[in-house]
């Protein structure tokens, strides 16, 4: 069942559209996460879900009823906040319980959802305790627990981890997460994190300038990024952007780029023909391709390769390490490559690369459109029938 | 020689003790990042190396020179704060030229010395098409990088960064690691580098510094604090997704079991000798466990319980044994449902085995066998 349905939403202040045509249905139990820098509409599409603003245009719909026009406290929906907004006087157990009261809960129902909520949220050992006197994660616990006591059909979270500690963000993020999917909650994740939207999403919404520019799941937003915004926004380190054109002579058609020569698989051939990018009146059409880091690999000296460069910089992360690549003889940023752990990356050094060329993603230059976002078939699903 | 050495440092404001026995030195060029969760002290040891808090013992030496009794303007370090401050109604680059104009620097500078610098810092950071507007005209991460360019147009006796790059969006932070990593180095000059994220500690730094309750707990270059956390809280802070930390206990004989599972001891090949029997802490990394269908020697049984997404790989999150959660990486197209049982399989994997404590008892591969062991 749709929980939560987006039909065409705008929002405008005056003369600027803060949120412009969205449309996203959520289905039930499961988490959405909206992503975007500051600024591109996410918070607004957030508060209208909520009712703390009117809709300028558009219908939304919870559990399949039109809600435009219900107040906040009668859509049914909770809200966990950055700054979890607890009532620092009361203890864990009334600050859960406060919802229920202003509802007029009787007093054994009260209690018993009350305590089945802090058991679930892990708090009963501190449900006496003042919230002041927990550390931030426990907090956030409270403030989730009492969004949830109320039993709410969509919970709304923004930036719930954003003034975290980095080692307690992760852990934290984990614990909503496992929550939320063994409860089977609905919700909608606000964050400008994308490895936080990706980690805890069943699906991303990735905003920008109050339009939505894509809504699927983590690894195929990933995989097939819809335009040059997207791709860049969402992995770290990022994509590599690189401009050339498409080149065919003898049967061998390869992307052909300063320093960078890649031939393409007959399959991208086909797709690119498909798609209008080839077998025009265009002789050799430019084009931006888009090159994850972990797809461009270091070649050894002796082995054939898709070009060369030097080391700018190296950055370790334990598991492995980020290597960035100038053309050779100047200090540019050109590529940014994933290699292993344990070798060493001098600066200036010469280093040969091989990139996988079934790993490209070619975007219009002057649109920043995925040219083959539209293909059906995507390299996502075979991966997900390959098994061990 | 060490251009700047913090000796015996400690802080105490009243009865509160806020740094306790804090010595590091930072060589020139060198990038010492201080890490540490929020609280631990990091920001008071910068406030202490650039004049602005007295140390209430210790020794700070700048350039050999002890600098306790110098003003902290004497003391000729450049810092950048988190919260920092602009001249509101100076324009970007009268903003980041402000340092070389100072009374006592302004004769070693011409004017075209000084565009040039300006020029050449705001192009590394990407605020070069900026610099005639004013600080009010600005986002919030472009003035961050105007305060970064401030600290670094000089030539000063160290480079001081609280949180230099934490506001900026992922995409710039990888941009300005590589570029300040490159200044830096070149420039002789020692840095300190502060942020809660061991992340980015092991991309910048040269050298780290890990700052636990007040003290520093271990320093080392980023390879051997992540191949060899002398504590829990050490091993929590560095790594992409940080390390799982399960409750066991040694049994005589070195083997492992974890709290409220039943599996085969597992063993630790090592050559520090057997683990003392009783409670243990044993820590491994995401990356180090496979998920597996059938059970095996090495392969525990447990309940997936949660899953994310990650860009490269995936993360499913099991509960095993007592209610222990544990991440185990997985490749992005398996994500097992939440309910499923499976095994996370140990074999090889390197693990870290620590006292109930937290400190560090022993690192070494995880094998099934017995007879390896000691």
């Amino acid at each position: 069942m749709t929980a939560l349905s987006l039909q065409s939403i705008w929002k405008r202040y005056g003369d600027v559209e803060a949120v412009r045509d969205v449309s996203i249905d959520v289905e039930a139990g499961e988490l959405l996460a909206l992503i975007g820098p500051s600024g591109c509409g996410k918070t607004s599409t957030c508060k209208m879900i909520a009712g703390l603003e009117d809709i300028s245009d558009g219908d939304l719909l919870l559990s399949e009823r039109r809600v435009n026009d219900l107040p906040s406290e009668q859509r049914n929906i909770a809200m966990v906040f950055e700054d979890y907004a607890l009532y620092p006087r009361m203890n864990v157990f009334e600050n859960v319980a406060f919802p229920l009261r202003v509802r007029s809960v009787r007093r054994p129902e009260l209690r018993e959802r009350v305590e089945s909520i802090l058991e679930r949220m892990e708090l009963t050992d501190v449900r006496h305790a003042r919230v002041q006197d927990l550390s931030g994660g426990q907090q956030q616990r409270v403030s989730i627990a009492r969004a949830l006591v109320r039993e709410p059909t969509v919970l709304i979270m923004d930036e719930p981890l954003s003034h975290l500690d980095v080692s307690l963000k992760g852990r934290l993020r984990s614990e909503i997460r496992v929550l939320q999917q063994q409860l089977g909650l609905t919700g909608v994740l606000v964050t400008h994190d994308q490895a936080e939207a990706m980690a805890m999403g069943d699906r991303i919404a990735v905003m920008h300038l109050g339009e939505l520019r894509q809504c699927d799941t983590p690894h195929a937003v990933y995989d097939e990024p819809a335009d040059m915004f997207v791709a860049g926004f969402i992995g770290e380190p990022p994509m590599n952007f690189v401009p050339g054109q498409i080149a065919g002579e003898g049967g061998a058609v390869r992307f052909v780029s300063e320093s960078l020569e890649v031939e393409l698989p007959a399959r991208t051939v086909k797709r690119l023909t498909d798609a209008g990018v080839l077998g025009n009146d265009e002789r050799e059409p430019a084009v931006i391709v888009g090159i994850r880091p972990e797809h461009i690999s270091v070649a050894r000296a002796d082995a054939p390769a898709s070009g060369a460069g030097s080391v700018f910089f190296a950055e370790w992360f334990g598991s492995f390490q980020a290597v960035m690549l100038s053309h050779r003889g100047r200090d540019d940023h050109w590529l940014t490559l994933l290699a292993e752990p344990d070798d060493d990356y001098a600066i200036g050094q010469p280093v040969k690369f091989t990139v996988d060329p079934e790993q490209l993603t070619f975007f219009d230059p002057s649109t920043e459109r995925n040219v083959l976002a539209d293909d059906a078939v995507g390299p996502l699903l075979e991966n997900s029938v390959a098994s061990e | 020689m060490s251009a700047l050495a913090l000796m015996d440092i400690s802080k105490r404001f009243g009865k509160q003790t806020v740094l306790e026995d804090v010595s590091f030195d930072v060589a020139p060029g060198e990038i010492v990042a201080l890490v540490g969760s929020s609280g631990a002290g990091k920001s008071t040891i910068l406030k202490i190396a650039a004049g602005i808090e007295r140390p209430t013992s210790g020794t700070v030496l700048i350039g050999g020179q002890d600098v306790a009794r110098r003003r902290a303007w004497k003391r000729q370090t450049a810092m950048v704060f988190e919260s920092y401050v602009l001249y509101p109604l100076l324009s970007v680059r009268e903003n980041i030229a402000f340092p070389l104009r100072a009374p006592a620097v302004r004769a070693r500078y011409s004017d075209a010395e000084v565009d040039r610098r300006v020029l050449e810092i705001a192009q590394i950071c990407q605020i070069d098409d900026l610099l005639e507007r004013r600080p009010l005209e600005l986002s919030g991460g472009q003035r961050q990088r105007v305060a970064l360019c401030r600290a670094l147009v000089r030539d000063p006796a160290a480079y001081l960064m609280d949180e230099p790059i934490a506001h900026l969006d992922a995409k710039l932070r990888h941009w300005l690691r590589g570029e300040l990593r490159r200044l830096l180095s070149a420039r002789e000059v020692p840095t300190i580098w502060v942020t809660p994220d061991g992340v980015e500690s092991m991309a910048i730094a040269d050298r780290i510094a890990v700052l636990v309750d007040r003290k520093i707990v271990q320093l080392g270059t980023p390879r051997e604090i992540y191949g060899s956390p002398a504590t829990i809280g050490v091993a929590r802070l560095l790594g992409d997704l940080g390390m799982n930390i399960l409750d066991a206990r040694t049994e005589e004989g070195g083997g492992l079991v974890l709290d409220g599972a039943e599996h085969q001891p597992l063993f630790v090949s090592n050559g520090s000798g057997r683990l003392p029997a009783g409670p243990a802490k044993v820590g491994i990394r995401p990356a180090a466990l496979r998920l597996r269908s059938e059970p095996g020697p090495t392969a525990i049984a447990a309940e997936v319980i949660g899953t994310e997404s990650g860009s490269r790989q995936s993360v499913v999150i099991v509960r095993v044994g007592a209610d222990q959660s544990t991440k185990v990486v997985a490749e992005k197209g398996e994500l097992p449902q939440v309910g499923q049982r499976v095994y996370i399989d140990w074999e090889h994997a390197p693990v870290h085995v620590f006292s109930p404590e937290g400190g560090r008892r022993s690192t070494g591969r995880v094998h099934g066998g017995s007879n390896e062991a000691g």
